[in-house]
């Protein structure tokens, strides 16, 4: 046995203190910048037009089953180069927390994600309980469900982009398991 | 999912403790069998897969790859309180498939075994890595 691992994504207004999304998607399994804050909507019925950016997507892990500790959180834009015109803004728990996503760009995705790096010059990724939005996060926990941060992205364009479908780009998510 | 690796902790009692064939603990059921090392009383730890087996020797220091001995450290130093270090590191890439879905497209697990402790003050580790 060892723990078990799946994406969640919040969308819509913030509510609460800390602030996470009105609407919580457990055991996502796509990460599609569109033109829609939502999970199902399929990216190729929201497309985003050359010159706007896509709504942020404010995803996060979630580790289940069974281990002692999660620890030494990375993540990073590790493969797949874009097109012209094609930005990718991020952070890991973006300054401020959790606010409703919108085209507009996100001045707290402080990051610049277009370019693939290595997984070992990744952002650091801390754990905790509760939900991503929790405080006390830290680079390690024994919490069991535990939640890493907020995973935050967003694809921003020029009016030089290309139509059609982007490059497939692979994020990784490293961590520590005992 | 299994893990490639069984341990077995050796303590000062010369007793073996060998991890659950289910690598959940019986002490607590949300965690793996890991849980249950007393490192209170722990001299030596060993990860084996059937093939390799990898050992390191909490007393001393030293490693061991198939029986074979080695050191990392400086044996003529003293380094206090040595602690176990083991954990597998997880590496999971995530990429949309043709489909617009997101696919794991691998999950790597690199294991790490050794040991921490105080020179001069300030910790050291001392670990060996391995698939």
């Amino acid at each position: 046995m060892s723990a078990t691992f799946e994406f969640n994504e919040d969308n819509g207004a913030a509510t609460g203190s800390p602030a996470k999304g009105t609407t919580r998607t457990t055991a996502v399994t796509q990460n599609n910048w569109k033109s829609t804050d939502d999970v199902a909507t399929a990216y190729s019925t929201s497309v985003i037009q050359a010159g706007s950016n896509s709504y942020d997507k404010w995803q996060f892990g979630k580790y289940s089953g069974t281990y002692n500790t999660i620890t030494n959180g990375k993540w990073a834009h590790t493969a797949g180069t874009l097109g012209a015109g094609l930005t990718i803004k991020g952070k890991v728990a973006p300054a401020g927390g959790y606010t409703a996503p919108s085209t507009t760009a996100n001045a707290n995705l402080s990051v610049d994600m277009t370019s693939p790096i290595s997984i070992g010059s990744g952002q650091t990724v801390q754990f905790g309980v509760t939900g991503p939005e929790a405080a006390g996060k830290a680079a390690s926990t024994t919490a069991n469900p535990a939640y890493s941060e907020y995973l935050t992205t967003q694809l921003q364009t020029t009016g030089s982009a290309s139509p059609g479908d982007i490059t497939t780009v692979t994020f990784t998510l490293q961590y520590d398991e005992s | 999912m299994k893990l490639k690796y069984k341990w077995a902790a050796v303590y000062q009692d010369g007793t073996v403790h060998e991890c659950a064939e289910d690598d959940v603990s019986v002490k607590d059921p949300t965690r793996s069998s890991y849980f249950d090392v007393d490192h209170s009383q722990l001299i030596a730890f060993a990860l084996n897969d059937g093939v390799n087996e990898y050992f390191v020797d909490l007393r001393d220091g030293h490693f061991e790859t198939n029986q074979v001995p080695f050191n990392l450290h400086d044996t003529d130093l003293v380094y206090e309180h040595p602690k176990l270090l083991y954990f597998h590191r997880n590496t999971r890439k995530f990429a949309e498939n043709t489909d617009g879905k997101l696919e794991e497209t691998s999950h790597t697990r690199e294991w790490h075994l050794g040991w921490k402790a105080e020179l001069d003050g300030k910790e050291v580790e001392f670990s060996i890595k391995f698939d």
